[in-house]
């Protein structure tokens, strides 16, 4: 693969360069895929996120205008493209009515960490019902506001509170069957 | 973004396990998409410059269907708008009125100097004015006759050729020979009384019989 730069690569996807945009793909398909994990329930879903979402950065190359990483501006993209798919699920967040809230198993993160890889962490939060996972992705993970998350799903400012408060729980309640079976 | 959030240790826990994370795939590539993604990727934007294009010919398309209807439209108009001076056309009650300027010397002699920058008009009219010139006749084209228009005050005195005139009832040969048969009026005479006349002649002669 050639390695090109960033400004490089943006300039020979203007001008529909293939082999700049295969470059582009075999550079960030990867982190890109690992986003999309978190928000999809399976890999079949994250690679059809994916590929929309890259069809979306090729078409709107032009509108990138380098202010800053084109990393972080792909990243945007995936998130967006994630959040449309999942606006299209019927009632993507919902209460789960069998949740038992349980607290102080984990204190830690250390106790996390020490414990579990990337791998097994995706494993668990693929597990989330939609809207605990989405709302705990863009929170925890995206830097996302509550204020942000509700205007971003249509949803209130207090739906989203309390779908990271359950979020929360049930990935320690997960983590917590997947030590003690 | 990130003021007054309550960060809990799971949020800090995944978040630091996903950034720190390399851009090369695992070993087991359980964060590596298939290669089926690039394809459809591949096929898309391939297609994508295809169907740009025909955008463009759609629009192209659609720039002329426009501009042809509007064309259309404005020959039609103008088709409208042509043949409507040849349309209307003067009776034949008004070709005496056209010649009575010549008969009248008085009409155009006197503003035929006085106004050099309409000396075309005031010409042709002084040319209507002798009495040797032929009448002018009412052309069928009011357009051309239009232009002849009053100068100054003293032609507004006179007779206007393009003005529309009284109807001269003396002259008017639908009056002489008229279509619909007028109809029968009651001979007023007829009911009228016996004039008294007669009966001042009975009465003279019974008085000269006397």
């Amino acid at each position: 693969m050639t390695n090109f730069t960033d400004p490089e690569l943006v300039q020979g996807v203007l001008k529909n360069n293939a082999a700049h945009q295969s470059a582009l793909y075999q550079k960030f398909s990867v982190p890109m895929f690992r986003v999309l994990l978190r928000f999809a329930k399976d890999r079949a879903e994250a690679e059809d996120m994916l590929q929309d979402g890259f069809i979306r950065v090729y078409r709107d190359m032009i509108q990138f205008r380098g202010e800053g990483a084109l990393g972080g501006w792909i990243r945007r993209i995936m998130v967006n493209t994630a959040l449309s798919h999942l606006r299209k699920q019927r009632d993507f967040i919902r209460d789960v009515p069998d949740f038992t809230p349980f607290e102080n198993l984990l204190q830690t993160s250390e106790d996390f960490a020490s414990n579990m890889d990337a791998e097994s962490l995706m494993k668990v939060l693929q597990k989330l019902p939609p809207g605990y996972r989405t709302v705990f992705n863009l929170y925890a993970v995206e830097g996302f506001t509550h204020e942000e998350i509700a205007g971003q799903l249509g949803i209130t400012i207090g739906t989203s509170k309390s779908q990271l408060f359950k979020a929360r729980d049930y990935l320690k309640k997960l983590i917590d069957k997947s030590y003690h079976p | 973004m990130l003021d007054n959030k309550n960060f809990d240790p799971t949020d800090d826990l995944f978040k630091k396990t996903f950034e720190n994370l390399s851009n090369t795939p695992s070993a087991n590539g359980w964060d590596a998409p298939s290669d089926r993604v690039w394809q459809n990727i591949q096929q898309n934007i391939t297609a994508a410059p295809a169907s740009s294009g025909s955008n463009l010919m759609r629009i192209l398309l659609v720039a002329a269907a426009v501009s042809m209807v509007a064309a259309g439209v404005y020959f039609f108009t103008k088709k409208e708008k042509q043949p409507a001076p040849d349309v209307p056309e003067k009776p034949k009650a008004e070709q005496p009125v056209a010649t009575q300027p010549a008969e009248n010397q008085e009409v155009a002699t006197p503003t035929a100097v006085s106004n050099p920058a309409s000396n075309e008009k005031i010409g042709t009219e002084k040319a209507v004015g002798k009495p040797d010139s032929k009448p002018v006749l009412p052309t069928k084209n009011p357009s051309s006759a239009t232009t002849t228009e009053p100068v100054n005050s003293t032609q507004k005195n006179q007779p206007d050729v393009e003005k529309p005139q009284q109807y001269d009832y003396k002259n008017d040969p639908a009056k002489e020979k008229p279509n619909v048969p007028a109809l029968p009026m009651p001979d007023k005479k007829q009911d009228r009384p016996k004039p008294p006349a007669r009966n001042h002649s009975e009465l003279n002669k019974q008085e000269s019989g006397n």
